[in-house]
């Protein structure tokens, strides 16, 4: 009796082992909750989609592109280019204004002691 | 339903639950997830499955569900007679414990993520109770009927047991 139920029990495991293989192997391997839309937008870049404010301003211009909106244009990728160059060069104003700001605070720091 | 039929049920049901636990019990690392998932779920299925079939057939012999009682202890080691009131002690402990580690399973999946600790901890004490239940049906069935050749002949054996 006691072999009967070891062969039956290790049986019933090789089965349920195989069907949960079958089941970890499947596309959502066992976890039953995906990723929410808005964060897959978010990770796309896309605009529409909304993000949290940590994604690099050059992913919207790729969403741009991606969502066929203004791709195929000459002109309009020139446009992107030049609205893409507008703002780098803004960011490195803030940059340098940032860097020459500090050095203003250093000096005025001086000039009151 | 024959008693034969019941009692090819319920090895159906031991083997299903058993195989369940064992299988849910050594996936229980991260990285095999979607195994311990599905056959946690095996498992719990199975507990629900026994308490419904235990509620349906409750003058069956075999299906009903175990009742332990302290009087029945105290009679067996009174007495030694009848059938030992372990079996029944050990199967309300296991389906009990196996069947709160699975609820708390399949409860810290999704809706109490708090209850990931409580549910290792009590499969880490299921996993005792297991054992201790082999080895007691091990004694029972064989395992008696050896030691008491195994005693016998040792007593033989030795010298001073012939004065």
């Amino acid at each position: 009796m006691l072999k009967k139920m070891l062969i039956q029990g290790t049986i019933a495991a090789a089965v349920i082992g195989f069907a949960a293989a079958v089941y970890a192997s499947g596309p959502s391997e066992g976890f039953t909750a995906e990723n929410t839309a808005p964060n897959k937008y978010a990770e796309a870049g896309n605009r529409m989609g909304g993000n949290n404010g940590y994604i690099a301003d050059g992913a919207r211009y790729k969403s741009e592109y991606k969502d066929g909106q203004k791709a195929g244009h000459k002109a309009e990728h020139k446009e992107r280019d030049h609205d893409y160059r507008k703002d780098r060069e803004h960011d490195r104003d803030d940059e340098h204004y940032g860097e020459r700001s500090k050095h203003h605070r250093k000096h005025a720091e001086r000039d009151n002691d | 339903m024959t008693p034969k039929q019941q009692q090819a049920l319920l090895l159906f049901w031991h083997a299903w639950f058993g195989g369940g636990y064992l299988v849910a019990y050594l996936t229980a690392d991260e990285d095999t997830y979607g195994m311990h998932f599905f056959a946690g779920y095996a498992v719990l299925a199975a507990i629900v499955v026994r308490i419904l079939v235990g509620l349906l057939a409750p003058n069956s012999k075999l299906l009903k569900l175990p009742r332990p009682k302290l009087g029945d202890l105290r009679d067996w080691f009174g007495s030694g007679k009848g059938r030992h009131p372990f079996f029944a002690w050990f199967a309300s402990a296991l389906l009990i414990v196996i069947g709160a580690a699975a609820a708390t399973g399949a409860l810290s999946d999704s809706l109490m993520t708090w209850l990931e600790d409580p549910h290792e901890a009590i499969s880490e004490a299921s996993l005792w109770i297991v054992f201790g239940h082999i080895a007691f049906v091990t004694f029972m069935y064989g395992g008696r009927k050896f030691i008491r050749q195994a005693v016998a002949k040792l007593t033989e054996r030795l010298p001073f047991t012939h004065a």
